[in-house]
């Protein structure tokens, strides 16, 4: 397990605690990670290459 | 589908980057282009002098609809942020058919809606096709996207759309 040390804006801090107070996460650092997980499935390489050769399709292709 | 009946919405990407390459005015083949404030607001502050007025089409949403349950669980999935939430909820509110955008999360999100989406490179190559750009125009286009914008590119996919696109006989 790795220690990545960053800063936050005072705003995102505040939803953070405010979200492990309501129970969603046990620690800030738990809530951090899970937020960095459901961006980093969206944003893979390979969808966002799948993607760009699909446009390319269709931009060369399509019918519309 | 014609053109002159695609209703698309636009997310900040495509605005940006086309921008970038001086070619906004390919935006102008849809019968409506629709953008929320939100996504407006996110492209002015990348680009504070983005010629607007070359959009005839353009209609600014001031006040987004909230999204449908179904799309606001996958925007949480995906932690989509705000404009991207906006440009989904109008795209499936005034029942457009395109989310231009280069955003894989956003473009994710709606794919599974059943919408078709679109970004900044289809939207070149589509142009030449459309004859809005000469073959000689779209490889240039193509070849500035890592010298004039920030969409970010893997340099041998950009070699392979280069070479798909210079063998094509439109």
């Amino acid at each position: 397990m790795k220690t990545v040390t960053i800063q936050c804006p005072d705003q995102l801090d505040e939803q953070l605690r405010k979200l492990v107070l309501a129970g969603w996460f046990k620690t800030p650092e738990e809530g951090v990670v899970e937020a960095l997980r459901r961006y980093l499935s969206g944003h893979s390489v390979e969808l966002q290459e799948k993607q760009i050769l699909e446009d390319v399709e269709w931009g060369l292709h399509g019918r519309d | 589908m014609a053109a002159t009946e695609i209703v698309a919405v636009l997310d900040a990407g495509p605005l940006i980057h086309l921008d970038e390459l001086g070619r906004l005015n390919l935006l102008n083949d849809f019968k409506e282009l629709l953008v929320p404030q939100t996504v407006l607001d996110e492209a002015l502050r990348h680009r504070p002098a983005l010629p607007l007025a070359e959009l005839s089409n353009l209609e600014i949403i001031s006040e987004p609809p909230p999204l449908s349950a179904e799309l606001l669980k996958l925007a949480d999935e995906l932690a989509l942020h705000a404009g991207e939430r906006a440009a989904l909820a109008v795209l499936n509110a005034r029942g457009g058919q395109f989310l231009l955008s280069d955003d894989a999360a956003a473009r994710a999100v709606a794919l599974a809606v059943g919408f078709q989406t679109h970004g900044t490179i289809g939207l070149i190559l589509r142009a030449h096709r459309r004859r809005k750009l000469s073959k000689v125009e779209m490889l240039q286009l193509l070849r500035d996207l890592p010298l004039r914008t920030t969409l970010h590119l893997r340099k041998e996919l950009l070699d392979s759309i280069l070479a798909t696109a210079a063998a094509e006989n439109i």
